[in-house]
């Protein structure tokens, strides 16, 4: 089919969202499909149908989400209510609402933590653990193994006073 | 404060520290937040309001909880239980919040109780948690839930709080979210704010006028 005249496509608005934690790193259908289902749970078949929600760019730390104009507001809120994706708990926080993906990517440059560290070993009492360790001394410490693997959000002056 | 999240559980009672808790939530647009279990503390301007939660639904435990935290400096905030209950602690002097009320009978939360409440100062907290967590009819009856409260707040004016009642970094939620979150059960952004902003008149209410001079 011909794409119609730009005068007479729909207006897009594009949602940022910053993913946490950073080392989860979801797939873009995976987050296609908790949007979804966040936005259908909370606002309805039709109101979704309306939103025309895509994910149109992800990576580790944030992802591009678009939708119709007008209808960022309820994205927002919906993005809120995302807790979980692939059984990882993970929180989409809306950044920035832009009506072009490159206006976005340009912001992303600016506040771009930087890439994923590598994982550190470190023990606790009898327990071995993988810590990440991010800039502004936050680390991520999560347990090694199999089964109920525990997750522990400390900083640098916790480890060192353990 | 221009901006509190009136319940957080800091480790023990969560997987995240409370120095986490605060580096992440001033990232969020917060200045304060009050951590339940630990206590008070200030730094680089931002404030950790230690908090004490009463989950009980005993009259007694209330009283001496409101007596250990009778210096005033720490938020009381007590589990809601049925009409009677909830009549005895708001006038308990020293509880400062009641949370909770969506998990209790509907008749838990009446017109007298919400005028007690204001006269007493005592807030009303909206917890966020559920409308992020649940899904389906549990949702549904929350938010209708905090909408009748929200009805009886607009005719009673007594204090609201919003908390996310996170128990990790990755619950706590940004000021915007909140505010998103809130107008789903119609807080309006104006409210919304306030009632962020509602900690600080809980702990240092204002007193009678004072004639200087």
């Amino acid at each position: 089919m011909k794409p119609r005249p730009p005068t007479m496509r729909d207006k897009r608005r594009y949602v940022l969202a910053r993913i946490t934690p950073l080392w989860v790193c979801p797939e873009t259908k995976s987050l296609y499909l908790v949007v979804q289902e966040a936005i259908t749970s909370l606002w309805g078949d039709a109101m979704a149908a309306g939103i025309q929600m895509a994910i149109v760019y992800g990576d580790n730390e944030f992802c591009i989400i678009r939708c119709r104009r007008g209808c960022e507001g309820w994205l927002e809120t919906a993005l809120s209510t995302v807790s979980c994706v692939n059984d990882q708990c993970i929180s989409l926080r809306s950044y920035a609402v832009s009506g072009t993906i490159h206006a976005l990517k340009r912001r992303i440059e600016k506040c771009r933590k930087g890439p994923v560290p590598d994982a550190r070993e470190l023990i606790i009492g009898e327990r071995i653990f993988e810590a990440y360790y991010f800039p502004g001394q936050k680390v991520d410490v999560l347990e090694k193994g199999f089964k109920s693997r525990e997750l522990l959000f400390l900083t640098e002056t916790d480890i060192e006073e353990m | 404060m221009i901006a509190t999240d009136a319940t957080v559980f800091p480790s023990p009672l969560g997987n995240t520290s409370v120095r986490r808790m605060v580096l992440e939530i001033r990232e969020l647009g917060f200045d304060s937040i009050v951590a339940i279990g630990q206590t008070g503390w200030e730094i680089d301007g931002f404030t950790v309001i230690g908090g004490t939660l009463v989950r009980e639904p005993q009259v007694k435990a209330v009283i001496n909880a409101a007596r250990a935290n009778s210096s005033g400096t720490g938020l009381l905030v007590v589990n809601a239980g049925n009409n009677g209950f909830n009549r005895a602690i708001i006038q308990i002097k020293g509880v400062h919040v009641i949370r909770h009320l969506h998990k209790t009978e509907k008749n838990s939360f009446d017109h007298i109780i919400a005028r007690m409440s204001a006269e007493n100062h005592v807030a009303i907290d909206i917890d966020l948690r559920p409308l992020v967590i649940s899904r389906g009819i549990w949702r549904q009856k929350t938010i209708q839930r905090y909408k009748d409260i929200i009805g009886l707040c607009e005719r009673f004016e007594f204090p609201l709080t919003l908390s996310s009642n996170a128990r990790s970094v990755v619950e706590l939620k940004s000021v915007r979210e909140m505010v998103n979150l809130a107008s789903l059960v119609g807080i309006a952004e104006p409210d919304a704010r306030e009632a962020l902003a509602a900690i600080r008149g809980l702990i240092t209410p204002c007193g009678p006028v004072q004639v200087v001079g």
